[in-house]
């Protein structure tokens, strides 16, 4: 399953000549500009390759594996994930919290918790800017995987991400575009843990 | 190569004897025999003559000297001849030796040489094997990418030809008792720990069922609890009851996946293909135990000629599509669930389904 399911991403890159394995900065606004959104330029690989080779999101691939998540992330998709990082998932939860979360017992609660921070499709920042633009500066949203709505703003040159329940993250470091979606690390959490970590 | 040795040795032996065998050559045992024995002349006519007088004995003892002296001579001679033997003997098993060394080692060129040729005649094989199976590969992979260009195409503006996964929220939730409570016959009433109905840390993370209802997690459930404490329903949940390996629950309704979101999503084992809660799983028909997390879907509502849902407020259509389909004063496009939508901007009504594969 695995394997079909990278060999038709690949095999889509090439039907459209708009993939390449140079580099894994994306590009694109989708705004009316047929070169610019063909000039995306997807690295190879998958988001689980992604998050494992980012240094700062080891903690995010941990529970990506633990919640038994990987296989849907290696898959078609295409999926964008906001990765919290290390330190986002350390502050928001604790270190008892996020040991607790990574331990088979709390799969549950580790896939409820990803899949807040995975949307359909693919969205780069310049897709975000660019949305954010097109509506007059005003927030857009985007609704993830476990029905919960995400809402783009402006923070200055930052994208700030919230959530309704009051979670707040800004994207931080470089997003990477791979074959079957975006990783955006982010600097928070887009789910709140309901009692403070101790 | 042991009957090459054998031969050889023969062959070496056999020089031996002949040359040992040669007329009018001395060698160790033939000197021997013709060398003239003093001991014999010693013999009892010997004494007979050493009984004559002084010039007859001065005249024995220079026969005897010069006997003696040509004795030496002769061994002399035939010691220089037989190291002269032995180091023609030591030279012939020095170049048979070598030869055999030779052979032995031409044999073993040869064996390498056809060992080699046999690897590379299996290396060929292989090698076209693996060719053959890349050329299946690539024809396996161009058909798909011809079929998704084809169907890339393909703009669905009736609402009947798109097939669409079947979503009910309320599929969720399993009304009732579990068995395992049911059997206790208490009311129904949940295992202490639920009874405490202490709110975990992560128990707002279920929140997209029913926030007036109270949810409480425990053993791969999330339990529904009226207000008398007692169970009213239950869902299973991904990564606790629903896992690789965990029967799927009998009580437990799920949706069939439509042969597009199979095809567009690369299924290609032989399960049953089922959706749940936003997750499509991968079960054994046979068993129905659960053998593959799949896909993760929105279950959003985009029918065409309706409003687009909330929530698709930025362009995110896969990089393969994104030359053919672009935000414009007319169309946006969003993606969602192995479909890109067309949408009129201005209305936000749904106009087209377009399929990125069959």
């Amino acid at each position: 399953m695995r394997k079909s399911a990278l060999v038709l991403t690949a095999a889509a890159c090439l039907a459209a000549a708009g993939c390449s394995d140079s580099g894994n900065q994306a590009a694109g606004n989708g705004q009316g500009n047929a070169s610019a959104n063909a000039s995306v330029a997807p690295s190879e690989g998958t988001i689980v390759t992604a998050l494992r080779g980012n240094s700062d999101l080891g903690a995010t691939a941990a529970l990506v594996d633990s919640a038994g998540l990987a296989s849907v992330l290696e898959g078609v998709g295409p999926y964008t994930i906001f990765a919290p990082t290390d330190a986002a998932l350390q502050s928001g939860l604790g270190e008892q919290h996020l040991g607790e979360l990574r331990g088979e017992a709390m799969r549950p609660q580790a896939a409820a918790l990803l899949r807040a921070h995975i949307v359909p499709g693919v969205l780069t920042r310049r897709d975000i800017v660019a949305a954010i633009e097109a509506a007059h500066n005003e927030p857009v949203e985007m609704r993830t995987m476990a029905d919960t709505m995400l809402t783009f703003a402006r923070d200055g040159e930052a994208i700030l991400v919230s959530t309704p329940d009051g979670a707040r993250a800004r994207l931080t470091g470089e997003e990477s575009a791979v074959g079957n979606g975006v990783v955006q690390p982010i600097e928070g959490m887009l789910r709140r843990a309901e009692a403070q970590p101790g | 190569m042991r009957k090459l040795l054998l031969t050889a040795g023969v062959l070496a032996m056999s020089v031996a004897t002949a040359n040992a065998a040669k007329p009018g050559e001395n060698r160790g045992g033939g000197a021997r025999a013709e060398q003239p024995r003093g001991g014999g002349e010693r013999g009892p006519g010997g004494r007979a003559e050493n009984r004559r007088g002084g010039n007859d004995r001065a005249q024995r003892g220079g026969e005897r000297r010069e006997m003696r002296m040509a004795q030496r001579e002769n061994r002399r001679e035939n010691r220089a001849e037989r190291r002269e033997n032995r180091g023609e003997q030591r030279a012939d098993r020095r170049e048979d030796r070598g030869e055999r060394r030779v052979e032995r080692r031409d044999d073993r060129r040869e064996r390498r040489v056809e060992r080699r040729g046999d690897r590379f005649e299996r290396g060929d094989d292989r090698r076209e094997a693996r060719a053959d199976r890349r050329d299946d590969r690539i024809d396996r992979r161009g058909d798909r990418a011809e079929r998704r260009a084809e169907r890339r195409a393909v703009v669905l503006r009736d609402a009947r030809q798109v097939q669409r996964l079947r979503f009910d929220r309320g599929v969720g939730l399993i009304d009732g008792c579990p068995p395992g409570l049911a059997r206790r016959n208490n009311g129904c009433m949940p295992p202490g720990q639920l009874r405490q109905r202490q709110r975990a840390w992560y128990n707002n993370w279920w929140d997209r069922r029913d926030d007036a209802a109270d949810f409480v997690y425990d053993d791969g459930y999330l339990y529904r609890l009226a207000p008398s404490g007692a169970v009213a329903g239950f869902v299973p949940l991904l990564g606790g009851a629903l896992w690789p390996g965990q029967t799927w629950p009998t009580q437990y309704n799920a949706y069939d996946v439509p042969d597009y979101y199979a095809d567009y999503y690369g299924f290609d084992d032989p399960y049953d293909y089922r959706l749940a809660d936003g997750v499509i799983y991968g079960l054994d028909p046979q068993t129905q135990a659960i053998q593959s997390i799949l896909a993760l879907v929105t279950d959003n509502d985009w029918q065409i000629g309706q409003q687009m849902p909330d929530g698709y407020g930025v362009y995110n259509v896969p990089y393969a599509f994104r030359d053919q389909y672009f935000d414009t004063a007319d169309s946006w496009y969003r993606y969602d669930d192995g479909y890109v939508y067309q949408v009129d901007p201005t209305t936000q009504l749904i106009q087209a389904a377009i399929q990125l594969i069959t």
